[in-house]
């Protein structure tokens, strides 16, 4: 009975609550059209994430859109990384000047880099 | 007649007249307070019925006296009636209506408009594309010249209790901002969720000071693909919010141009 009512009283635990968030399934570099093979599901915490990650039911509105970042395997996916003007021709040379390394994980570490060097 | 009896009739005749003076300056008083806002003023009104898109004569104008209480800026007076006649309607009258500025507003041409836009459209584009261009230009040239190899991302940090520590927003920022401690703190995350994209606690002096490529909520963790260097950006984000920031200025004043153009060359006609 008293394991019942622990059991009851943990489910019930807010900071115990869970959602379901949109994770990336493999390595996606900054330009790289999102396809629904390179996301999943997931649940995590309700208390670690915001508004800004996409949740299941808004996935559609990822999908076939242009990262502007670079997305290592099992990010949250937020919607920050995706363009929201729309790309033309000409803004595609912003990937191509700044986004550079073979892979994601090389795009990552270059943005960890420049944040690196900016230390005195 | 006594002296005494002589001043107390001159008394009394003093205190009749002020009285009756106060009196007649009270009622007087009473009388322009009620009549406030009931004073008659003078307005145009429509003496005949009027469609829409013609031509207002002299003689479809006439003048009526109403409560000044009901007169305001919007009616024609009488003096301006000059002002109005040989205007075009913008709105059907009837007579009687009080005629208003805002009969006179003529509603946009559609047409003109199209032929408007149409014109400048080429122009704006142009534009557009031009001060991409050269946004992004400016853009690599602050950059500087291409950045030192970077080394491999560092391994991710032992779990506790099935958690990392990571530095989170503390507060909602903005894209652009440059960061600053008060703003940055650190909490768990679930190591389940724990990637090299991350940036764990210990590196918050890499943090301060950098330039925030994308928006954030309140507890979103710090992910070094959105930290920029604040002097000379290099992420694509950074590149693109000024090419989308000097497009829009671009077209804005080449549109401005346009439109004042072919306002101009509209008029000449």
């Amino acid at each position: 009975m008293r394991l019942l009512l622990l059991a009851w009283v943990l489910s019930s635990d807010p900071s115990k609550e869970e959602v379901t968030v949109v994770v990336a399934t493999r390595d996606l570099m900054a330009g790289e059209t999102v396809t629904f093979d390179d996301i999943a599901q997931e649940k995590i915490g309700k208390r670690f994430v915001s508004a800004s990650v996409v949740k299941p039911d808004s996935a559609s509105y990822i999908v076939n859109q242009k990262l502007n970042y670079p997305v290592l395997k099992g990010d949250l996916m937020y919607w920050s990384f995706f363009e929201t003007a729309k790309a033309t021709q000409k803004n595609q040379r912003c990937l191509a000047l700044a986004a550079k390394g073979a892979n994601a994980a090389a795009q990552v570490a270059q943005a960890r880099q420049v944040a690196m060097l900016h230390v005195k | 007649m006594k002296p005494v009896v002589l001043g107390a009739l001159a008394g009394a005749l003093a205190a009749v007249l002020i009285v009756g003076g106060l009196t007649v300056s009270y009622a007087a008083k009473r009388r322009a307070q009620a009549r406030v806002g009931w004073n008659l003023k003078p307005i145009l009104v429509m003496a005949a019925d009027l469609e829409e898109g013609a031509v207002l004569t002299e003689q479809a104008l006439a003048k009526r006296d109403v409560p000044e209480q009901f007169v305001h800026g919007s009616n024609v007076s009488p003096a301006d009636a000059e002002k109005i006649v040989g205007v075009t309607t913008g709105a059907p009258l009837l007579a009687g209506d009080p005629v208003l500025w805002s009969a006179f507003i003529t509603r946009p041409d559609q047409a003109k408009i199209d032929a408007c836009v149409e014109a400048i459209r080429a122009d704006t584009d142009a534009a557009g594309e031009e001060a991409v261009t050269r946004a992004i230009d400016a853009f690599a040239q602050n950059a500087g010249g291409p950045l030192p190899d970077a080394p491999p991302l560092p391994p991710l940090p032992d779990p506790k209790d099935g958690m990392v520590r990571v530095i989170v927003a503390k507060e909602a920022l903005k894209d652009g901002v440059v960061l600053r401690a008060e703003q940055l703190s650190v909490r768990d995350f679930p190591a389940k969720f724990a990637t090299r994209s991350l940036v764990y606690a210990g590196n918050t002096d890499a943090v301060v000071g950098a330039r925030l490529a994308a928006a954030m909520e309140p507890g979103d963790p710090m992910m070094w693909q959105l930290l920029d260097d604040a002097a000379h950006p290099h992420s694509p984000g950074a590149c693109m919010a000024r090419a989308a920031e000097a497009v829009a200025e671009a077209r804005k004043r080449q549109a401005a141009q346009g439109a004042a153009a072919f306002a101009q060359k509209e008029g000449a006609r």
